[in-house]
Protein backbone atom coordinates (compact mmCIF):
# COMPACT_ATOMS: atom_id res chain seq x y z
CA UNK A 1 0.00 0.00 0.00
CA UNK A 2 2.81 2.33 1.10
CA UNK A 3 6.82 1.89 -0.32
CA UNK A 4 9.23 4.24 0.71
CA UNK A 5 12.21 3.88 -1.82
CA UNK A 6 15.63 5.31 -0.91
CA UNK A 7 13.77 8.14 1.39
CA UNK A 8 16.13 10.63 3.10
CA UNK A 9 15.05 13.05 5.43
CA UNK A 10 16.94 16.67 6.89
CA UNK A 11 16.46 18.82 9.43
CA UNK A 12 18.25 22.17 7.24
CA UNK A 13 21.29 20.85 6.23
CA UNK A 14 21.33 17.72 9.21
CA UNK A 15 20.42 14.88 7.63
CA UNK A 16 18.91 12.35 9.97
CA UNK A 17 16.61 9.46 7.53
CA UNK A 18 19.30 8.03 5.32
CA UNK A 19 17.82 6.13 2.18
CA UNK A 20 15.70 3.27 4.09
CA UNK A 21 13.04 1.58 2.78
CA UNK A 22 9.87 0.37 3.88
CA UNK A 23 6.77 -1.40 2.38
CA UNK A 24 3.69 -1.47 4.15
CA UNK A 25 1.02 -3.94 3.14
CA UNK A 26 -2.65 -3.32 3.69
CA UNK A 27 -4.24 -4.68 6.50
CA UNK A 28 -1.16 -4.88 8.39
CA UNK A 29 0.29 -3.82 11.38
CA UNK A 30 4.21 -2.31 10.48
CA UNK A 31 6.14 -1.44 14.12
CA UNK A 32 8.70 1.01 13.50
CA UNK A 33 11.01 1.01 16.68
CA UNK A 34 14.33 2.02 17.24
CA UNK A 35 16.32 3.83 20.23
CA UNK A 36 15.66 7.85 20.93
CA UNK A 37 16.95 9.56 18.12
CA UNK A 38 16.86 7.04 15.54
CA UNK A 39 14.16 8.45 13.14
CA UNK A 40 11.22 7.18 13.93
CA UNK A 41 9.06 10.23 13.83
CA UNK A 42 10.95 12.28 11.26
CA UNK A 43 10.13 9.20 9.18
CA UNK A 44 6.37 9.48 9.78
CA UNK A 45 6.73 12.88 9.43
CA UNK A 46 8.42 12.38 6.19
CA UNK A 47 5.83 10.09 5.17
CA UNK A 48 2.56 13.08 6.04
CA UNK A 49 5.39 16.01 4.42
CA UNK A 50 5.80 18.05 7.17
CA UNK A 51 8.60 19.82 9.29
CA UNK A 52 10.93 17.53 7.40
CA UNK A 53 12.35 18.17 3.68
CA UNK A 54 12.23 14.74 2.16
CA UNK A 55 14.34 12.80 -0.83
CA UNK A 56 13.67 9.83 -2.46
CA UNK A 57 10.40 8.42 -3.30
CA UNK A 58 7.01 7.91 -1.44
CA UNK A 59 4.62 6.08 -3.13
CA UNK A 60 1.05 5.06 -2.16
CA UNK A 61 -0.42 2.46 -4.43
CA UNK A 62 0.47 3.31 -8.10
CA UNK A 63 0.79 7.29 -6.53
CA UNK A 64 3.91 8.72 -6.26
CA UNK A 65 2.58 11.41 -3.27
CA UNK A 66 6.38 12.67 -1.94
CA UNK A 67 6.12 15.87 -4.28
CA UNK A 68 2.93 16.58 -2.52
CA UNK A 69 2.18 19.12 0.56
CA UNK A 70 0.52 17.38 3.61
CA UNK A 71 -2.83 17.91 3.29
CA UNK A 72 -2.79 16.75 0.08
CA UNK A 73 -1.62 13.70 1.60
CA UNK A 74 -4.06 13.10 4.00
CA UNK A 75 -7.23 14.06 1.53
CA UNK A 76 -5.62 10.35 0.57
CA UNK A 77 -6.12 9.00 3.34
CA UNK A 78 -2.89 9.09 5.24
CA UNK A 79 -3.30 9.67 8.97
CA UNK A 80 -0.59 10.10 11.56
CA UNK A 81 -1.11 10.92 15.10
CA UNK A 82 1.82 12.77 16.34
CA UNK A 83 4.27 12.70 19.18
CA UNK A 84 2.40 14.04 22.10
CA UNK A 85 -0.70 14.34 20.49
CA UNK A 86 -0.84 17.97 19.49
CA UNK A 87 -4.83 18.17 19.69
CA UNK A 88 -6.25 22.23 19.60
CA UNK A 89 -5.54 22.76 23.29
CA UNK A 90 -8.38 25.75 23.44
CA UNK A 91 -11.23 23.67 22.03
CA UNK A 92 -13.81 21.14 23.02
CA UNK A 93 -13.24 17.67 22.41
CA UNK A 94 -16.55 17.84 19.89
CA UNK A 95 -14.35 20.30 18.24
CA UNK A 96 -11.14 18.43 18.04
CA UNK A 97 -12.95 15.23 16.57
CA UNK A 98 -14.66 17.87 13.95
CA UNK A 99 -11.85 18.84 12.49
CA UNK A 100 -10.72 15.25 11.87
CA UNK A 101 -13.43 15.21 9.62
CA UNK A 102 -12.36 18.47 8.07
CA UNK A 103 -11.85 17.24 4.74
CA UNK A 104 -14.85 17.44 1.97
CA UNK A 105 -14.85 13.11 1.82
CA UNK A 106 -15.23 12.81 5.64
CA UNK A 107 -17.11 15.58 6.73
CA UNK A 108 -20.12 13.70 4.28
CA UNK A 109 -19.72 10.97 6.91
CA UNK A 110 -19.05 13.03 10.11
CA UNK A 111 -22.34 11.97 11.78
CA UNK A 112 -21.66 8.28 11.19
CA UNK A 113 -17.93 8.63 12.03
CA UNK A 114 -18.88 10.76 15.26
CA UNK A 115 -21.25 7.83 16.19
CA UNK A 116 -18.38 5.00 15.68
CA UNK A 117 -15.90 7.33 17.24
CA UNK A 118 -18.50 7.86 20.44
CA UNK A 119 -18.92 3.73 20.62
CA UNK A 120 -15.14 3.08 20.57
CA UNK A 121 -14.07 5.41 23.01
CA UNK A 122 -16.79 6.20 25.39
CA UNK A 123 -15.23 8.34 27.29
CA UNK A 124 -15.13 11.17 24.29
CA UNK A 125 -19.01 11.18 24.29
CA UNK A 126 -18.91 11.86 27.85
CA UNK A 127 -16.58 14.45 27.77
CA UNK A 128 -17.35 16.13 24.47
CA UNK A 129 -17.97 19.39 25.59
CA UNK A 130 -14.66 19.52 28.17
CA UNK A 131 -11.92 21.94 26.58
CA UNK A 132 -9.35 19.48 25.19
CA UNK A 133 -6.31 20.79 26.60
CA UNK A 134 -7.91 19.96 30.28
CA UNK A 135 -8.25 16.39 29.73
CA UNK A 136 -6.43 13.43 31.35
CA UNK A 137 -3.16 12.53 29.41
CA UNK A 138 -4.81 9.56 28.58
CA UNK A 139 -7.70 11.12 28.06
CA UNK A 140 -5.92 13.56 25.11
CA UNK A 141 -4.39 10.28 24.01
CA UNK A 142 -8.06 8.57 23.27
CA UNK A 143 -8.69 12.05 21.68
CA UNK A 144 -6.40 12.24 19.34
CA UNK A 145 -6.93 8.65 17.93
CA UNK A 146 -10.51 9.82 17.88
CA UNK A 147 -9.56 13.05 16.26
CA UNK A 148 -7.53 10.72 13.74
CA UNK A 149 -10.20 8.49 13.02
CA UNK A 150 -12.78 11.36 12.06
CA UNK A 151 -10.45 11.02 8.84
CA UNK A 152 -11.81 8.02 8.02
CA UNK A 153 -7.93 6.53 6.81
CA UNK A 154 -6.83 3.96 5.25
CA UNK A 155 -3.26 4.43 6.57
CA UNK A 156 -2.83 5.07 10.49
CA UNK A 157 0.62 6.13 11.50
CA UNK A 158 0.86 6.18 15.34
CA UNK A 159 3.83 8.22 16.80
CA UNK A 160 4.06 6.84 20.65
CA UNK A 161 0.55 6.27 21.26
CA UNK A 162 0.85 4.62 24.86
CA UNK A 163 3.69 7.36 25.85
CA UNK A 164 2.04 8.24 29.50
CA UNK A 165 -0.76 6.17 29.71
CA UNK A 166 -0.87 3.93 32.49
CA UNK A 167 -0.47 -0.11 31.75
CA UNK A 168 -4.43 -0.93 31.87
CA UNK A 169 -4.63 1.69 29.25
CA UNK A 170 -1.56 0.69 26.96
CA UNK A 171 -3.35 -2.69 26.69
CA UNK A 172 -6.45 -1.90 26.21
CA UNK A 173 -4.43 0.82 23.04
CA UNK A 174 -3.15 -2.35 21.52
CA UNK A 175 -6.99 -3.78 21.68
CA UNK A 176 -8.00 -0.88 20.55
CA UNK A 177 -4.99 -0.97 17.21
CA UNK A 178 -5.29 -4.25 16.59
CA UNK A 179 -9.15 -3.92 16.21
CA UNK A 180 -8.74 -1.45 13.93
CA UNK A 181 -6.60 -3.45 11.64
CA UNK A 182 -9.30 -6.12 11.66
CA UNK A 183 -11.22 -3.85 10.62
CA UNK A 184 -9.30 -2.66 7.33
CA UNK A 185 -7.32 0.02 8.44
CA UNK A 186 -3.42 -0.08 7.82
CA UNK A 187 -1.06 0.77 11.03
CA UNK A 188 2.37 2.19 11.20
CA UNK A 189 3.15 2.41 14.83
CA UNK A 190 6.08 3.63 16.21
CA UNK A 191 6.88 2.74 19.78
CA UNK A 192 8.92 2.67 22.39
CA UNK A 193 7.66 -0.47 23.91
CA UNK A 194 9.68 -2.66 21.96
CA UNK A 195 8.06 -6.10 23.14
CA UNK A 196 4.66 -5.23 22.90
CA UNK A 197 4.81 -3.87 19.93
CA UNK A 198 6.66 -6.51 18.37
CA UNK A 199 4.14 -8.94 19.92
CA UNK A 200 1.05 -7.30 17.79
CA UNK A 201 2.81 -5.96 14.57
CA UNK A 202 2.62 -8.34 11.56
CA UNK A 203 6.38 -6.87 10.38
CA UNK A 204 8.49 -4.98 12.00
CA UNK A 205 11.37 -2.35 11.10
CA UNK A 206 14.08 -1.54 13.74
CA UNK A 207 15.90 2.17 12.98
CA UNK A 208 19.17 2.93 14.18
CA UNK A 209 21.05 5.95 13.42
CA UNK A 210 18.48 6.91 10.71
CA UNK A 211 19.01 3.65 8.96
CA UNK A 212 16.93 0.67 8.78
CA UNK A 213 19.35 -2.11 10.35
CA UNK A 214 16.17 -4.88 10.58
CA UNK A 215 13.24 -6.40 9.40
CA UNK A 216 11.41 -9.24 10.19
CA UNK A 217 8.08 -10.82 11.11
CA UNK A 218 7.27 -9.12 14.33
CA UNK A 219 7.95 -12.22 16.08
CA UNK A 220 11.06 -13.12 14.60
CA UNK A 221 12.54 -9.87 15.78
CA UNK A 222 11.67 -10.65 19.11
CA UNK A 223 13.55 -13.34 18.79
CA UNK A 224 16.60 -12.03 17.19
CA UNK A 225 19.50 -11.05 19.28
CA UNK A 226 20.22 -8.13 17.59
CA UNK A 227 17.60 -6.45 18.17
CA UNK A 228 19.10 -5.65 21.64
CA UNK A 229 22.29 -4.93 20.29
CA UNK A 230 20.19 -2.06 17.76
CA UNK A 231 18.51 -0.92 20.53
CA UNK A 232 21.17 0.01 23.65
CA UNK A 233 23.88 0.73 20.44
CA UNK A 234 26.48 -2.06 21.72
CA UNK B 1 -23.49 63.23 35.96
CA UNK B 2 -24.26 63.23 32.28
CA UNK B 3 -21.25 64.46 30.69
CA UNK B 4 -19.33 61.75 32.23
CA UNK B 5 -22.12 59.36 30.69
CA UNK B 6 -22.07 61.53 27.64
CA UNK B 7 -18.15 60.90 27.34
CA UNK B 8 -18.39 56.96 28.27
CA UNK B 9 -21.18 56.46 25.69
CA UNK B 10 -18.63 58.39 23.33
CA UNK B 11 -15.51 56.67 24.33
CA UNK B 12 -17.41 53.03 23.81
CA UNK B 13 -18.38 53.91 20.34
CA UNK B 14 -15.30 55.62 19.79
CA UNK B 15 -13.75 52.07 21.25
CA UNK B 16 -15.82 50.13 18.59
CA UNK B 17 -14.57 51.89 15.47
CA UNK B 18 -10.37 51.27 16.70
CA UNK B 19 -11.78 47.70 17.42
CA UNK B 20 -12.94 47.46 14.05
CA UNK B 21 -9.46 48.98 12.53
CA UNK B 22 -7.35 46.40 14.92
CA UNK B 23 -9.70 43.39 13.97
CA UNK B 24 -7.83 42.47 11.04
CA UNK B 25 -4.33 42.90 12.56
CA UNK B 26 -5.32 40.33 14.98
CA UNK B 27 -6.46 38.49 13.19
CA UNK B 28 -3.63 38.14 10.83
CA UNK B 29 -1.56 38.17 13.58
CA UNK B 30 -3.38 34.82 15.13
CA UNK B 31 -3.21 32.98 12.30
CA UNK B 32 0.30 33.68 10.14
CA UNK B 33 2.10 34.71 13.22
CA UNK B 34 3.35 37.83 11.58
CA UNK B 35 2.74 41.57 12.27
CA UNK B 36 2.06 44.22 9.17
CA UNK B 37 3.85 46.98 10.12
CA UNK B 38 2.13 48.36 6.53
CA UNK B 39 -1.86 48.21 8.40
CA UNK B 40 -1.88 51.60 9.48
CA UNK B 41 -1.04 52.57 5.19
CA UNK B 42 -4.17 49.54 4.36
CA UNK B 43 -6.01 52.13 6.46
CA UNK B 44 -4.37 55.37 4.39
CA UNK B 45 -5.63 53.42 1.37
CA UNK B 46 -8.86 52.56 2.38
CA UNK B 47 -9.58 56.31 3.55
CA UNK B 48 -8.54 57.26 0.40
CA UNK B 49 -10.26 54.79 -1.80
CA UNK B 50 -13.82 55.56 0.20
CA UNK B 51 -12.76 59.32 -0.89
CA UNK B 52 -12.08 58.72 -4.57
CA UNK B 53 -15.58 56.70 -4.64
CA UNK B 54 -17.43 59.53 -2.39
CA UNK B 55 -16.17 61.90 -4.72
CA UNK B 56 -16.71 60.22 -8.42
CA UNK B 57 -20.12 59.34 -7.57
CA UNK B 58 -21.70 61.13 -4.73
CA UNK B 59 -22.58 57.80 -2.67
CA UNK B 60 -21.97 57.54 1.18
CA UNK B 61 -18.56 56.46 2.16
CA UNK B 62 -21.27 53.69 4.03
CA UNK B 63 -22.31 52.30 0.56
CA UNK B 64 -19.18 52.87 -0.91
CA UNK B 65 -17.57 49.83 1.36
CA UNK B 66 -19.51 47.75 -1.58
CA UNK B 67 -16.52 48.95 -3.26
CA UNK B 68 -13.61 49.30 -0.79
CA UNK B 69 -13.74 46.65 0.95
CA UNK B 70 -13.35 43.95 -2.40
CA UNK B 71 -10.58 46.47 -3.57
CA UNK B 72 -9.00 46.37 0.02
CA UNK B 73 -9.52 42.26 -0.20
CA UNK B 74 -7.59 42.34 -3.73
CA UNK B 75 -4.82 44.55 -2.49
CA UNK B 76 -4.37 42.24 0.13
CA UNK B 77 -4.36 38.88 -2.24
CA UNK B 78 -1.38 41.13 -3.75
CA UNK B 79 0.40 42.04 -1.10
CA UNK B 80 0.56 38.40 0.38
CA UNK B 81 1.77 36.93 -2.51
CA UNK B 82 4.29 39.63 -3.76
CA UNK B 83 5.55 40.76 -0.59
CA UNK B 84 4.63 38.69 2.62
CA UNK B 85 4.97 35.13 0.95
CA UNK B 86 7.59 35.01 -0.14
CA UNK B 87 9.21 36.05 3.45
CA UNK B 88 6.83 33.90 5.84
CA UNK B 89 9.28 30.80 5.86
CA UNK B 90 12.02 32.73 6.91
CA UNK B 91 13.35 34.15 10.40
CA UNK B 92 10.87 37.10 11.16
CA UNK B 93 12.42 39.45 10.95
CA UNK B 94 12.53 39.42 6.74
CA UNK B 95 8.41 39.70 7.03
CA UNK B 96 8.81 42.85 9.40
CA UNK B 97 11.60 45.09 7.19
CA UNK B 98 9.37 43.71 4.08
CA UNK B 99 6.30 45.51 5.70
CA UNK B 100 7.88 48.55 6.96
CA UNK B 101 9.40 48.84 3.46
CA UNK B 102 5.84 48.78 2.37
CA UNK B 103 4.56 50.94 4.38
CA UNK B 104 6.99 53.97 3.87
CA UNK B 105 6.75 53.18 0.04
CA UNK B 106 3.07 53.66 0.11
CA UNK B 107 2.86 56.62 2.06
CA UNK B 108 5.62 58.26 -0.41
CA UNK B 109 2.98 56.61 -3.43
CA UNK B 110 0.67 58.59 -1.66
CA UNK B 111 2.22 61.74 -1.05
CA UNK B 112 3.65 62.14 -4.95
CA UNK B 113 -0.27 61.22 -5.99
CA UNK B 114 -2.49 62.81 -3.55
CA UNK B 115 0.15 65.73 -2.01
CA UNK B 116 -0.14 66.16 1.52
CA UNK B 117 -3.60 67.82 1.62
CA UNK B 118 -6.23 66.40 3.70
CA UNK B 119 -9.28 64.80 2.09
CA UNK B 120 -12.46 64.88 3.76
CA UNK B 121 -16.31 64.41 2.40
CA UNK B 122 -19.07 66.25 3.77
CA UNK B 123 -21.00 65.54 7.30
CA UNK B 124 -24.49 63.68 6.74
CA UNK B 125 -27.60 65.36 7.40
CA UNK B 126 -25.01 69.09 7.53
CA UNK B 127 -23.40 67.99 10.44
CA UNK B 128 -26.45 67.79 13.38
CA UNK B 129 -25.96 65.90 15.93
CA UNK B 130 -28.86 63.06 16.94
CA UNK B 131 -30.06 63.56 20.37
CA UNK B 132 -30.86 60.74 22.85
CA UNK B 133 -32.39 62.13 26.09
CA UNK B 134 -29.46 63.99 27.60
CA UNK B 135 -26.96 62.49 25.25
CA UNK B 136 -25.36 63.99 21.66
CA UNK B 137 -23.72 62.26 18.99
CA UNK B 138 -22.47 62.64 15.85
CA UNK B 139 -24.48 60.42 13.14
CA UNK B 140 -21.51 59.21 11.77
CA UNK B 141 -19.70 57.99 15.44
CA UNK B 142 -23.51 55.99 15.93
CA UNK B 143 -22.69 54.58 12.43
CA UNK B 144 -19.38 53.66 12.87
CA UNK B 145 -20.06 52.22 15.93
CA UNK B 146 -23.08 49.90 15.41
CA UNK B 147 -21.22 48.95 11.94
CA UNK B 148 -18.49 47.87 14.04
CA UNK B 149 -20.62 45.91 16.23
CA UNK B 150 -22.05 43.78 13.65
CA UNK B 151 -19.16 43.32 11.90
CA UNK B 152 -17.38 41.98 15.37
CA UNK B 153 -20.74 39.72 15.46
CA UNK B 154 -20.45 38.18 12.28
CA UNK B 155 -16.94 37.47 12.54
CA UNK B 156 -17.40 35.88 16.07
CA UNK B 157 -20.15 34.20 14.44
CA UNK B 158 -17.96 33.07 11.37
CA UNK B 159 -15.42 31.80 13.57
CA UNK B 160 -17.05 29.93 15.81
CA UNK B 161 -19.65 28.63 13.77
CA UNK B 162 -18.21 27.83 10.21
CA UNK B 163 -15.73 25.22 9.31
CA UNK B 164 -13.60 27.66 7.66
CA UNK B 165 -13.67 29.26 10.85
CA UNK B 166 -12.88 26.24 13.06
CA UNK B 167 -9.98 26.15 10.16
CA UNK B 168 -8.78 29.56 11.44
CA UNK B 169 -9.12 28.92 15.00
CA UNK B 170 -7.17 25.33 14.66
CA UNK B 171 -4.74 26.95 12.40
CA UNK B 172 -4.25 29.70 15.34
CA UNK B 173 -3.50 26.98 17.94
CA UNK B 174 -1.34 24.48 16.46
CA UNK B 175 -0.50 25.10 12.39
CA UNK B 176 1.33 21.67 12.24
CA UNK B 177 -2.06 19.53 13.68
CA UNK B 178 -4.04 21.96 11.78
CA UNK B 179 -2.16 20.77 8.49
CA UNK B 180 -2.50 17.18 9.54
CA UNK B 181 -6.32 17.71 9.07
CA UNK B 182 -5.84 17.76 5.80
CA UNK B 183 -6.06 21.74 6.08
CA UNK B 184 -4.94 23.85 3.43
CA UNK B 185 -2.41 26.12 5.36
CA UNK B 186 -1.11 27.96 2.63
CA UNK B 187 -4.34 28.97 1.10
CA UNK B 188 -5.82 29.91 4.45
CA UNK B 189 -2.85 32.46 5.09
CA UNK B 190 -3.53 34.07 1.54
CA UNK B 191 -7.35 34.33 2.93
CA UNK B 192 -6.70 35.42 6.12
CA UNK B 193 -4.47 38.30 4.80
CA UNK B 194 -6.69 39.44 2.18
CA UNK B 195 -9.59 38.90 4.50
CA UNK B 196 -7.86 40.85 7.28
CA UNK B 197 -7.31 43.41 4.75
CA UNK B 198 -10.93 43.78 3.93
CA UNK B 199 -11.63 44.37 7.09
CA UNK B 200 -9.19 47.58 7.04
CA UNK B 201 -11.42 48.24 4.24
CA UNK B 202 -14.56 48.71 6.28
CA UNK B 203 -12.79 50.58 8.82
CA UNK B 204 -11.46 52.98 5.93
CA UNK B 205 -15.24 53.44 5.27
CA UNK B 206 -16.29 54.36 8.99
CA UNK B 207 -13.11 56.45 9.52
CA UNK B 208 -13.11 58.62 6.84
CA UNK B 209 -16.13 60.60 7.71
CA UNK B 210 -14.73 61.23 11.63
CA UNK B 211 -11.12 61.99 10.40
CA UNK B 212 -9.67 63.34 7.42
CA UNK B 213 -7.42 61.72 4.91
CA UNK B 214 -3.72 62.12 4.35
CA UNK B 215 -0.91 60.26 3.51
CA UNK B 216 0.70 59.89 6.73
CA UNK B 217 -2.60 59.01 8.56
CA UNK B 218 -1.74 55.35 9.08
CA UNK B 219 0.42 56.42 11.86
CA UNK B 220 -2.04 57.92 13.83
CA UNK B 221 -3.96 55.01 14.09
CA UNK B 222 -1.62 52.34 13.56
CA UNK B 223 0.08 52.58 16.74
CA UNK B 224 -3.85 52.89 18.45
CA UNK B 225 -4.52 49.25 16.89
CA UNK B 226 -1.15 47.91 18.15
CA UNK B 227 -2.00 48.62 21.73
CA UNK B 228 -5.39 47.16 21.05
CA UNK B 229 -4.04 43.73 19.61
CA UNK B 230 -1.66 43.58 22.36
CA UNK B 231 -4.11 44.74 24.94
CA UNK B 232 -6.68 42.09 24.07
CA UNK B 233 -4.42 39.19 23.75
CA UNK B 234 -2.76 38.84 20.38
CA UNK B 235 -4.81 36.94 17.93
CA UNK B 236 -8.01 37.27 20.29
CA UNK B 237 -11.01 38.72 18.06
CA UNK B 238 -13.20 39.22 21.56
CA UNK B 239 -9.90 40.71 23.03
CA UNK B 240 -9.67 43.22 20.30
CA UNK B 241 -13.29 44.24 20.95
CA UNK B 242 -12.54 44.34 24.61
CA UNK B 243 -9.15 46.72 24.16
CA UNK B 244 -11.15 49.16 21.52
CA UNK B 245 -13.49 50.44 23.70
CA UNK B 246 -10.88 50.34 26.74
CA UNK B 247 -8.94 52.86 24.66
CA UNK B 248 -11.85 54.39 23.52
CA UNK B 249 -13.06 55.64 26.50
CA UNK B 250 -9.43 56.15 27.95
CA UNK B 251 -9.26 58.73 25.23
CA UNK B 252 -12.60 59.92 25.64
CA UNK B 253 -12.32 60.37 29.17
CA UNK B 254 -8.33 61.90 29.44
CA UNK B 255 -9.60 63.69 26.51
CA UNK B 256 -11.78 66.04 28.31
CA UNK B 257 -10.41 65.70 31.89
CA UNK B 258 -6.98 66.08 31.32
CA UNK B 259 -6.21 67.23 28.41
CA UNK B 260 -6.52 65.58 24.54
CA UNK B 261 -3.13 65.78 24.21
CA UNK B 262 -2.45 63.25 27.17
CA UNK B 263 -4.41 60.97 25.81
CA UNK B 264 -1.34 58.82 24.57
CA UNK B 265 -0.18 58.58 27.49
CA UNK B 266 -3.18 57.26 29.60
CA UNK B 267 -3.47 54.38 27.11
CA UNK B 268 -0.11 53.37 27.20
CA UNK B 269 -0.44 53.42 30.95
CA UNK B 270 -2.99 51.21 30.91
CA UNK B 271 -1.00 49.08 28.26
CA UNK B 272 1.48 49.03 30.96
CA UNK B 273 0.03 47.46 33.90
CA UNK B 274 -2.46 45.72 31.68
CA UNK B 275 1.09 43.65 30.69
CA UNK B 276 2.58 43.86 34.01
CA UNK B 277 -0.68 41.81 35.55
CA UNK B 278 -1.92 40.16 32.67
CA UNK B 279 0.89 39.27 30.10
CA UNK B 280 -0.80 37.51 27.71
CA UNK B 281 -3.52 40.31 27.72
CA UNK B 282 -7.57 40.49 28.74
CA UNK B 283 -8.55 37.77 26.79
CA UNK B 284 -5.25 36.25 25.48
CA UNK B 285 -4.60 32.57 25.57
CA UNK B 286 -1.38 31.46 27.46
CA UNK B 287 0.96 31.55 24.98
CA UNK B 288 -0.60 32.39 22.26
CA UNK B 289 1.68 35.16 21.11
CA UNK B 290 4.35 32.67 20.94
CA UNK B 291 5.43 31.27 17.31
CA UNK B 292 4.49 27.69 16.95
CA UNK B 293 2.16 26.90 20.06
CA UNK B 294 2.58 24.42 21.81
CA UNK B 295 6.19 23.77 20.96
N1 LIG C 1 12.91 19.92 14.22
C1 LIG C 1 14.14 19.40 14.28
N2 LIG C 1 15.22 20.13 13.97
C2 LIG C 1 16.45 19.60 14.03
N3 LIG C 1 16.72 18.33 14.38
C3 LIG C 1 15.69 17.54 14.69
C4 LIG C 1 14.34 18.03 14.66
N4 LIG C 1 13.53 17.04 15.03
C5 LIG C 1 14.31 15.98 15.28
N5 LIG C 1 15.61 16.28 15.07
C6 LIG C 1 16.75 15.36 15.24
O1 LIG C 1 16.57 14.25 14.38
C7 LIG C 1 16.95 13.05 15.00
C8 LIG C 1 15.82 12.07 14.95
O2 LIG C 1 14.75 12.56 15.69
P1 LIG C 1 13.35 11.83 15.82
O3 LIG C 1 12.43 12.73 16.54
O4 LIG C 1 12.93 11.35 14.49
O5 LIG C 1 13.74 10.59 16.74
P2 LIG C 1 12.82 9.48 17.36
O6 LIG C 1 13.34 8.19 16.87
O7 LIG C 1 11.40 9.77 17.13
O8 LIG C 1 13.18 9.63 18.90
P3 LIG C 1 12.23 9.47 20.19
O9 LIG C 1 12.13 8.02 20.47
O10 LIG C 1 13.01 10.17 21.26
O11 LIG C 1 10.94 10.12 19.89
C9 LIG C 1 17.37 13.41 16.41
O12 LIG C 1 18.77 13.45 16.45
C10 LIG C 1 16.81 14.77 16.63
O13 LIG C 1 17.63 15.55 17.46
MG1 LIG D 1 9.88 10.38 18.31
Amino acid sequence: MLRANKLSAFYDRTQVLHEIDLRIEEGEIVGLVGANGAGKSTTLLGIIGINTRTEGEIWLNEERIDGLPAYERVRRAIVLIPERRRLFPFMSVLENLELGAYLPGPRGNRDASLEMVFDLLPVLAERRYQIAGSLSGGEQQMCAIGRALMSRPRLLMLDEPTEGLAPLYVERLFDLIVRLRDDGITILLVEQNVEHVLKVADRGYVLENGRIVLQNSGQALLADPRLKTAYLGL
Amino acid sequence: MSTILQLLVSGIMLGGIYAVMSIGLTLIFGVLKIVNFAHGEFLMLAMYAAWAVVSATGMTTYTAMAVVTPLLFCFGLLVYLLIVRPGIEKPHLVVVFATMGLSIAMQNLALVAMTADLRDVAPLFGGTPIKFGPLYFRVELLLGFLISIAITLALMMFVKRTYIGKAIRATVQDRDAAMLMGINVPRLFLLTFAGGSALVGIAGCIMLPLYSTFPTVGLNFVLIAYVVVVLGGMGSMEGAFLGGICIGIVQSLSGYYVAPAYGQMFYFLIFLLVMIFRPNGLLGQRGAAMVGINE
